[in-house]
């Protein structure tokens, strides 16, 4: 495989909480190549949020980066310094997220934003950059571009706002999309078309798509690759045939099992994961998993799991996965 | 079995605007079409689900029949009683629930957990002999602890508060419970949980649900009925594995297929449906859904379908059907 | 558990978090002096603050007159300390009173039927529109200059500010699910507004009369230094400041002694205020993490 866009290596983050640190991420390994779409799946709280928001440099004040790099281009992001940063988030790492509101400024217009969001693009006149504004918001799918460049970001439904912030991403031609819970806000009508938007945009589009989301129809919809995140740790990656058909980790089989739009026949009682994610605070010594786990033995509790290699693309950690 | 609620020809209009000078001056009120013509029953024992997107009128639907917005037109009958008068509601909310959307938003923030479990108690003037054993009582119910009881609203997890959600709404024992997205905003393992809680109630209480969704994958494993609307329209209904397996309205059949898969190998290449729900300020002529409609014809942008029967037991508003 | 208890727990654990809070604990400790000098003037004070001795005219603060004497010779700690009583009685009495009846007015407004709204809200505003100092002087010069009467003056001044603030969170809360929660489970209007509305929209009233406190003692020293507010020779703070001034060239010091205090009650109040704020929201209570 080509050299990465993107590398995340050992990266671990806590954030401060007066009583000591709460680990939110602990040794992430990712890679992103361009063309490709990756899914990061997991449930509240396994750091998914954390490591999105380490992507493209803007983690909450109180967190702490205990360890690790993230190589963009072959360069550390985290240890730049803050204008080499900013130069950074916008032209090769945007953000699409959960709540479209939150790009827009709810007292300008939309043309002037979208205009506004190409202010690196030098030698291009503001008419210009407002015709490409119309032509990337007619791409993603709004009906009436010229229209939708005059309207307020309120004055737009749900859908096409978050159509307009993925036109707004692709505007800076950034070359890592981080798109997050990008359809969680939607209803499952404009989700599918949203999905179907994303999907399309990789037929023209270079760069590396990172999708971050809970709803594990949209990664199976949308991405290449998975990486499936529990209490703060990527407990398996893959190909995702290999993680919806071949699930190595206990846990990534458990979260499947666990979505009822699994079955096809009425379940009157559904599966569900029993116990509750360890404390942050205190992360377990052993497998994380270990207390919900239906394979854990002593050792599961004793020791750090390993970061088996199943196959060429496919790794989990856990003291029992196989090839 | 009889039916424990049967709405018949229901229809509510919101006021648009409705400052002093509209009070004041006559005529001068207009009013916005949010739901009309909904006819539905739910049977003592059973679950329906009411499914939709956003902007459909599933919860004024609910708020409706709890008496919470005011209806323009049709009747709501409740246990074999007519509801009309205030009076009326109010004695049917001694035996009717709400589960809301937002579990930690609909608990009265400055209210301790124990207190808010003990207030229906309160409210309609059940005796109870001791608030702290009532309250633990309940919170042991829905498999939470003790000491839940001293916790605000803030305190609680989304999966905490959904949980004190149901034992506030089956406190007083009601025969019948409105959930509104029961699970929103719940990650899947927890879900499963409070699903799963619900239905182990609904078995001992001998409850009857009404479950309003948007989410289909969980509506077709916990509801008998599916009832799908659209712009304040009721546009199918009928036994949740035949809508499932074979829907007769295109929306239905859209939606059904816009559910994302949780298996690669089942990606759609193509798109089910394309645009938006139409805002009810600007509601379509004839047949609501023609604007997205793949199968519409002339006669569907002119004339609004009825409600027709297919069978013993569904119905469905479409021409074509 | 009672509701009596958990309310008074609420309480206890409102005034343990302001405890916590050092700038909220320098503005009750603040307020409490102002309070004890008010209470305890006629024990405190060294001498009568009326008494006048021509004879110990502008002397300078020394040892039997800590804070000196003004143009009439009447000692200025004294005067400042039993200003305080004026300053606050004033102060609590008028901002009470309007808070009070904004209060009711606006739950009135945000929870009755649209046209009382439309009504009351017209009122409010035509109150607000009309000019305070213009608006004071047409009522002093009706029921002549006076303590009641300044009273009435900001009572009357204030009460739109505070009726508008808690009708816009009586409509917020409204049709807020929780409210919509107790109403489906069939609480009635009266148990809703005093359950439910009523202690969350007191929160944000109390810390606004809390921080107002200050502006309305500015209010009565200003008045007051334009002699329409409390008449002379009773001491208030803007009357000290008004003979202060007026003697500004014989004794500069008169003019900071009685501003000091001002300041530092203006001061006391915000920052009580300000940790009133936080202390009064269950949810800026830290409570360790669970």
């Amino acid at each position: 495989m080509s050299e990465a866009l993107l590398r995340v290596e050992n990266l671990s983050i806590g954030y401060d909480a007066g009583i000591g640190q709460i680990q939110a991420l602990r040794a992430a390994n990712l890679e992103a190549h361009g063309g490709e779409v990756i899914g990061i799946v997991g449930e509240s709280g396994c750091g998914k949020s954390t490591l999105a928001a380490a992507l493209i440099n803007l983690l909450a004040p109180n967190a702490h980066v205990n360890s690790g790099a993230i190589y963009y281009k072959g360069a550390d992001i985290l240890t730049m310094d803050k204008e080499s940063q900013r130069h950074l988030r916008g032209p090769e790492i945007a953000m699409v997220f959960q709540d479209p509101m939150t790009t827009f400024n709810p007292v300008i217009t939309m043309g002037d934003q979208l205009v506004d969001f190409q202010h690196h693009i030098e030698g291009v006149s503001n008419t210009e950059k407002r015709r490409r504004a119309g032509e990337l918001l007619a791409r993603v799918g709004i009906p009436d571009p010229e229209l939708c460049l005059r309207r307020y970001p309120h004055e737009l439904s749900g859908g096409m706002r978050q159509r307009a912030s993925i036109a707004a991403a692709l505007l800076m031609t950034p070359n890592v999309l981080v798109a997050d819970e990008p359809t969680t806000a939607l209803d499952v009508t404009m989700e599918a078309q949203i999905i179907h938007l994303l999907r399309e945009l990789r037929t023209d589009y270079q760069g590396a798509i990172i999708v971050v989301t809970h709803h594990l129809g949209v990664v199976a919809e949308l991405c290449d690759r998975v990486y499936v995140m529990y209490a703060g740790q990527v407990v398996e990656q893959g190909l995702v045939d290999d993680i919806y058909h071949a699930p190595k980790h206990p846990y990534t089989r458990a979260l499947i099992a666990c979505d009822p739009a699994h079955f096809e026949e009425h379940t009157p009682i559904l599966p569900t994961i029993t116990g509750r994610v360890p404390s942050l605070l205190h992360p377990p010594v052993g497998c994380s998993f270990a207390d919900r786990c239906d394979l854990a033995i002593s050792r599961c509790r004793e020791m750090a799991p390993p970061w088996v290699r199943i196959s060429e693309t496919q790794f989990a950690l856990c003291h029992e996965a196989r090839p | 079995m009889t039916a424990l609620l049967d709405i018949a020809g229901l229809s509510v209009n919101f006021p648009a605007g409705g400052g002093l000078l509209d009070a004041l001056i006559p005529g001068r009120k207009r009013y916005i079409d949010i739901l009309d013509g909904i006819s539905l029953s739910l049977k003592s024992g059973e679950t329906l689900g009411l499914v939709g997107e956003s902007g459909s009128g599933k919860t004024t639907l609910a708020r409706a029949i709890l008496g919470l917005s005011p209806i323009s037109a049709g009747t709501i009958t409740f246990n074999g009683a007519e509801l009309r008068t205030r009076q009326s509601f109010t004695n049917m909310r001694r035996s009717s629930a709400m589960m809301f959307q937002d579990p930690v938003a609909s608990l009265s923030p400055r209210m301790s957990v124990g207190a808010l479990l003990t207030e229906p108690f309160i409210i309609h003037g059940v005796a109870m002999q001791n608030r702290k054993v009532k309250a633990e009582e309940l919170l042991s119910r829905v498999g939470l602890s003790k000491d839940m009881a001293s916790r605000y609203p803030h305190e609680l997890s989304g999966g905490q508060a959904r949980r004190v959600g149901v034992a506030r709404a089956l406190a007083l024992h009601p025969k019948l419970v409105i959930a509104d997205e029961p699970t929103a905003g719940l990650d899947v393992s927890v879900q499963g949980e409070i699903l799963n809680l619900m239905t182990e109630l609904k078995t001992v209480m001998g409850l009857s649900y009404m479950i309003i969704t948007h989410n289909l994958a969980m509506v077709r494993h916990v509801s008998d009925r599916i009832a799908v609307m659209y712009l304040g329209r009721l546009i199918e209904v009928g036994p949740t594995r035949e809508v499932f397996k074979m829907p007769l309205h295109p929306y239905a059949k859209s939606l059904i297929a816009s559910e994302p898969q949780p298996d690669p190998r089942k990606r759609r290449a193509d798109l089910a449906i394309k645009g938006e729900i139409p805002s009810v300020l600007n509601r379509p002529r004839g047949c609501e859904f023609h604007t997205r409609c793949s199968i519409a014809q002339d006669r569907c942008r002119s004339e609004a379908p009825e409600l027709q029967a297919i069978g013993i037991d569904r119905i469905v508003r479409c021409h074509f059907a | 558990m009672s509701s009596r208890a958990e309310s008074a727990t609420g309480i206890m654990r409102s005034i343990r978090s302001l405890a916590r809070d050092p700038m909220g604990l320098l503005g009750v400790t603040l307020v409490m002096i102002f309070l004890l000098m008010a209470l305890l003037a006629p024990i405190i004070s060294p001498y009568d603050p009326l008494k006048i001795s021509v004879m110990s005219k502008f002397q300078s603060p020394n040892l039997s007159h800590w804070l000196g004497t003004d143009h009439l010779g009447r000692d200025t700690l004294s005067r400042i300390i039993y200003g305080s009583r004026t300053a606050l009685s004033i102060a609590l009495t008028a901002t009470g009173l309007a808070g009070l009846f904004g209060l009711l007015l606006g739950l009135i407004a945000g929870f009755g039927p649209r046209w009382l709204d439309g009504i009351l809200v017209l009122l409010f505003d035509s109150m607000s529109s009309l000019p305070m100092i213009l608006f004071a002087l047409a009522v002093i010069t009706v029921l002549g200059p006076g303590t009641a009467t300044l009273i009435l003056v900001i009572v009357l001044v204030s009460i739109p500010s505070y009726a508008r603030l808690i009708r816009a969170q009586t409509l917020t809360l409204k049709n807020s699910d929780f409210v919509v929660a107790e109403r489906s489970i069939g609480a009635s209007s009266p148990r809703i507004i005093l359950r439910h509305l009523l202690p969350n929209v007191v929160g944000p009233l109390v810390i606004i009369l809390s921080m107002d406190i200050p502006v309305v003692i500015m209010l009565e020293a200003g008045l007051s230094y334009l002699n329409l507010g409390v008449r002379p020779p009773t001491p208030s703070w803007g009357n000290i400041l008004y003979d202060g001034y007026t003697s500004l060239r014989y004794a500069p010091t008169l003019v900071i002694t009685a501003g000091v205090p001002l300041v530092l009650a203006t001061l006391g109040f915000t920052f009580l205020g300000e940790g009133l704020r936080d202390a009064l929201d269950p949810k800026l209570q830290v409570r360790g993490l669970r």
